[in-house]
C-alpha cells in the first residue's frame, strides 16, 4: 500500500509571510475544485480503469496531491502564525 | 551538522523528484527505452543516497530503521514540517 517517506518533497523557505496568500493557500485545501478532492477522486477513479496505463498514472498523480496537501498545510501554518502580528501592528498604528 | 544534512537531504528531494518526473512520463509511455535506462540509473543513485543519509542521520523510511538501535527511531525529530524556514521581516 503506502509508505511514508521523512521528507519534503522540496524545501520550504518562506522569506515575506503573507496573510493574502495564506488565504489563497488553504482556499485550495477544500471544495470542489480542492486538493483534498482531486486526489480522493483520482484514487477511487483508478479502480475502475480498463488499461494499464490509465491505472498506474491515476495511482501516482493522486498519491501526488497528498503531497500538495501538506505543502499547504505547511504554507497555511507559517502565513498564518505571522499573520496575526502583522494585523495587531496595523491596528495599534 | 544541520547545514549537511540539508544538502544531503536536497540531493535527495532532487533525485526522488526526477524520478517521480520520470515515472508519471512511463505511465504512458512504457516501453521508452531511454527513459527505462534514466530511471534505472537515477535510482541506483537514489538508493546509494538514501542509504548513506540513514546511517548519519536517521531513518527515511521504516525500512531504513537501524536494526541496532535499542530504541525506536521512527517518532525521532524533527519531522519534515518542522524543518521549515520561515523569516519573518522586522517592521
Amino acid at each position: 500500500m503506502w509508505s511514508y517517506t521523512k521528507k519534503l518533497q522540496y524545501p520550504v523557505n518562506i522569506k515575506n509571510p503573507n496573510p493574502k496568500i495564506a488565504k489563497l493557500i488553504i482556499s485550495q485545501y477544500g471544495g470542489p475544485d480542492g486538493e483534498l478532492g482531486a486526489s480522493l477522486r483520482y484514487l477511487s477513479q483508478r479502480f475502475s480503469m480498463p488499461t494499464d496505463m490509465a491505472k498506474g498514472t491515476l495511482t501516482d498523480i493522486g498519491l501526488s496531491a497528498m503531497i500538495l496537501l501538506l505543502y499547504i498545510r505547511i504554507g497555511k501554518a507559517y502565513c498564518f502564525q505571522y499573520a496575526l502580528p502583522f494585523s495587531l501592528y496595523h491596528f495599534k498604528t | 551538522m544541520t547545514r549537511n544534512k540539508n544538502i544531503l537531504l536536497k540531493e535527495i528531494q532532487q533525485l526522488a523528484f526526477k524520478l517521480y518526473d520520470l515515472a508519471l512520463f512511463l505511465d504512458t509511455h512504457p516501453t521508452e527505452q531511454s527513459a527505462l535506462k534514466e530511471y534505472n540509473e537515477t535510482l541506483n543513485k537514489h538508493k546509494s543516497m538514501v542509504n548513506n543519509f540513514e546511517k548519519l542521520y536517521g531513518p527515511l523510511t521504516m525500512k531504513g530503521i537501524d536494526e541496532n538501535a535499542s530504541h525506536w527511531q521512527w517518532i525521532n525529530g524533527p519531522w519534515p514540517w518542522e524543518n521549515c524556514k520561515c523569516e519573518e521581516e522586522n517592521k
